[in-house]
């Protein structure tokens, strides 16, 4: 059965627990990663990373609320687990 | 006495001609069924030039038909009073000319001359005056100056335009077909399936419109900035601050920055070397519809929609040619140097049509597109008989200058690069020269040329760096699409025409598919492209339009037939048709479900309750009617939080914030007024303490 985007609660794409925007916004959000890693000379985790996302007005609707719902689900499992090295 | 009937499309339009055939007699104003119309005896001939108020005719269902069904393939022209209510004028009008057209030797359509001209005249001429289009003549002008409306009587074209009605009845077939069946498929498929009415609409050019904004729009939701450095540095040359950049332009790492800035600050460098490069700026090209319609909302800010009307008005005033053109050609028998004539008797105008007259010959820079009927917007050298509105003054005077810039020299400028080395770092100091101006003078103020002056300078010169400094900066999004940007995209993609480019984009904010002058594409606009790409991606598909388009082109010049046009229309319909309807129940959930959403976000505040943290939502109470902003939650938490609401005018939720309190700012708009925006936690604040000092 098809499912819903957890963050819109619009259909999914087949092969993601996303929809076709939030899907997109996920990697775009990886790929940025990369370049802000570079930038930042390898000096930059990935919750920093996705907080400094957030504050940028530059920064894609849909982004800002992956980028939010990673980091909520990040400090779920890091109240779980203890850790955040995963992020 | 031979009687001769002129067909004109506007009542204002109408006088011209009136005025301009009635040189050696006079011409009488008269009325029928209220529309005016004017009787010209001279040299025992009788003229009557009477108008059409836009299309009396237009497409509709064969016979009688349920305005909810779909699919309807059989069409056919009927009077518009008998498709659209209201419009009574428009019934009136009708047999005014009908009764006119009895016992009349001569006809001539003296509609504009374009597509929807010639289809209109065309219509008229067919059913309200008995099948006169057979028989009938065609006058071509330009512009509705005297002179050139009496040569286009005198000399008209034998027989009507065919080609060119032929392509206009095409186009407006083919879009009501489009237009008709895919917006009732979507129409009623939300219907069935909710009970409620929402008009939807799409288009054979509505469509591929449409998924332009949308793309833009997923581009920019998903956008992720990366940071980048740039590094800008003060140096003193010759006792003169400079800014220099570094040569190169965008630096990938925090690393690389701070290196430059480390290795130049407070250091000498010295000149490496000087560049200087001449070059030429062209005159611009005479306006065609799509580059006025873009100049008028850079400078002024107005919508297409608006400069067309604007521009339509001076065109029906005699002031400038037709306006609907897509011709950037000044041919010479619009007679360059009268026209700058006429304009030396405007004072604003006197000095640099003197100039330009003073010059041997006149020869504009004309651009690359053209237009079979109409050559580019002009000034016809008339001056206004009537005080012109602000901006109808404005868009004059762009045209104006435009015209008289197109027939200037180049502006030449001289551009200077210095290089400084600083360690192994070189940096660049960039000057600019004017050394004539050419062109701009008459563009002004229009156009602006900026020169950044240099001291002298000779290589080996020493150079201090005075502050270096690495700013961060971010990529950007791509930019939003505002109505000019659309417009000149659906045109280089060739969809749509001149004349309707500009209506499509009104369609689109009205049904709220797009909102904002820079334009967002709502949520229901991302459905309906969703369901349009899954269900009939053809339709949406902008090679698709311009297949079309180009087959509607070669009407134009003979080269291919209406009927074969329509059949194939009709050929690639049908299948999605079929398809939309047999998927009605799926559409139809989907695209209530968006509508629902969408109606529940234009009532609800983004700002919670500051009580209890629910959502604010604008409610109107069932007991009094009156508006207001209440909390939902009330029921579950009996949360009383409210604030008032201005009860008169449209209202609407503001994505601005207010500047005092941060709450989220409303406008309401009300009619023949300018909108009103205000804060409601500011204005009860307002009124509570207002009340308190009365009564303290």
């Amino acid at each position: 059965m098809r499912q819903n985007c957890k963050l819109c609660n619009s259909p999914t794409l087949s092969d993601s627990e996303f929809c076709e925007l939030h899907h997109k916004a996920r990697l775009s959000l990886d790929e940025g990663y990369k370049i802000w890693l570079k930038a930042y000379s390898g000096e930059l985790t990935m919750q920093d990373y996705l907080q400094e996302i957030l504050k940028l007005q530059e920064t894609g609707r849909a982004v800002k609320e992956m980028a939010a719902h990673l980091l909520r689900s990040q400090l779920r499992s890091s109240s779980d687990e203890g850790n955040i090295s995963n992020l | 006495m031979k009687v001769t009937l002129v067909i004109c499309e506007k009542p204002d339009a109408a006088l011209h001609v009136a005025e301009a055939l009635s040189e050696s007699g006079e011409a009488t104003k008269r009325h029928k069924h209220g529309a005016p119309y004017y009787q010209i005896d001279t040299n025992g001939e009788r003229i009557i030039v009477c108008s059409a108020i836009g299309h009396l005719y237009q497409v509709d269902a064969k016979g009688s038909s349920e305005r909810r069904n779909y699919p309807v393939w059989d069409f056919a022209w009927k009077p518009k009073h008998q498709v659209e209510r209201g419009q009574r004028r428009q019934e009136l009008w009708l047999q005014a000319i009908a009764e006119l057209s009895e016992g009349v030797d001569t006809y001539i359509n003296s509609c504009d001359y374009d597509l929807e001209g010639s289809l209109i005249g065309y219509m008229i001429l067919k059913y309200a005056c008995n099948g006169a289009d057979q028989v009938a003549k065609r006058m071509k002008f330009s512009t509705l100056t005297e002179k050139e409306l009496r040569e286009a009587y005198t000399n008209p074209m034998p027989r009507l335009d065919f080609p060119l009605v032929y392509a206009g009845m095409c186009r407006h077939e083919v879009d009501w077909l489009y237009g008709v069946n895919l917006s009732r498929a979507l129409t009623e498929s939300a219907y069935k399936f909710s009970q409620r009415y929402s008009t939807l609409s799409t288009g054979r050019v509505q469509g591929p419109t449409l998924r332009f904004v949308v793309e833009r729009e997923k581009e920019i939701v998903t956008f992720v900035p990366v940071p980048y450095w740039t590094i800008e540095a003060v140096v003193e040359i010759d006792e003169r601050e400079m800014v220099a950049e570094y040569q190169v332009e965008r630096l990938e790492t925090s690393r690389e920055a701070e290196q430059v800035v480390e290795k130049s600050s407070g250091r000498m460098g010295n000149v490496e070397d000087l560049e200087s490069k001449r070059y030429h700026l062209v005159p611009p090209t005479p306006f065609d519809l799509s580059t006025l319609q873009a100049e008028a909302y850079r400078h002024f800010g107005l919508p297409p929609t608006h400069s067309l009307g604007i521009a339509e008005r001076l065109y029906l005033d005699a002031l400038i040619s037709y306006p609907r053109t897509s011709s950037q050609k000044l041919p010479t028998t619009i007679g360059y140097r009268e026209i700058l004539s006429g304009l030396s008797k405007i004072p604003q105008y006197e000095k640099h049509s003197s100039t330009l007259l003073s010059a041997r010959a006149l020869r504009p820079n004309e651009g690359k597109k053209t237009d079979p009927a109409h050559p580019a917007i002009y000034p016809t050298g008339v001056s206004p008989k009537r005080r012109l509105e602000p901006r109808e003054e404005k868009v004059f005077d762009l045209i104006v200058r435009r015209f008289m810039a197109a027939f200037g020299s180049a502006a030449i400028k001289e551009s200077e690069k210095v290089t400084v080395k600083v360690d192994d770092l070189r940096f660049l100091v960039r000057g600019s020269r004017i050394l004539d101006k050419g062109w701009t003078v008459f563009y002004e103020p229009y156009s602006k040329l900026e020169e950044i002056i240099l001291p002298p300078i000779s290589v080996g010169q020493k150079v201090a760096f005075e502050k270096v400094s690495a700013e961060k900066k971010f990529t950007q999004p791509p930019p939003r699409y505002n109505p000019s940007s659309l417009l000149r995209l659906m045109e280089e993609e060739n969809i749509g025409t001149k004349a309707t480019r500009a209506e499509i984009l009104d369609t689109l904010h009205r049904r709220g598919y797009i909102k904002g002058e820079r334009i967002v594409a709502t949520s229901l606009a991302f459905k309906i492209t969703e369901l349009l790409l899954k269900y009939c991606p053809r339709v949406i598909d902008v090679a698709f339009t311009r297949e079309v388009e180009g087959m509607m082109e070669k009407i134009e010049s003979g080269q291919e037939s209406r009927e074969h046009v329509i059949f194939e229309a009709v050929e690639q319909l049908k299948p999605v048709i079929e398809d939309l309807k047999a998927n009605e129940t799926e559409i139809g959930k989907e695209l209530t479900k968006t509508i629902k959403e969408m109606k529940m976000a234009e009532i609800t505040l983004r700002p919670p309750c500051p009580q209890c943290g629910s959502e604010l939502r604008v409610i109107r109470s069932r007991r009094s009617g009156k508006r207001f902003i209440g909390c939902s939650g009330m029921w579950k938490n009996n949360c009383r939080f409210g604030l008032p609401l201005p009860q008169f005018g449209v209202l609407t939720l503001l994505e601005k914030d207010c500047r005092e309190c941060g709450f989220q700012l409303i406008q309401v708009k009300t009619k023949g007024k300018r909108p009103m925006i205000s804060c409601p936690k500011c204005f009860q604040a307002k009124r509570q303490s207002m009340t308190g000092s009365k009564s303290g």
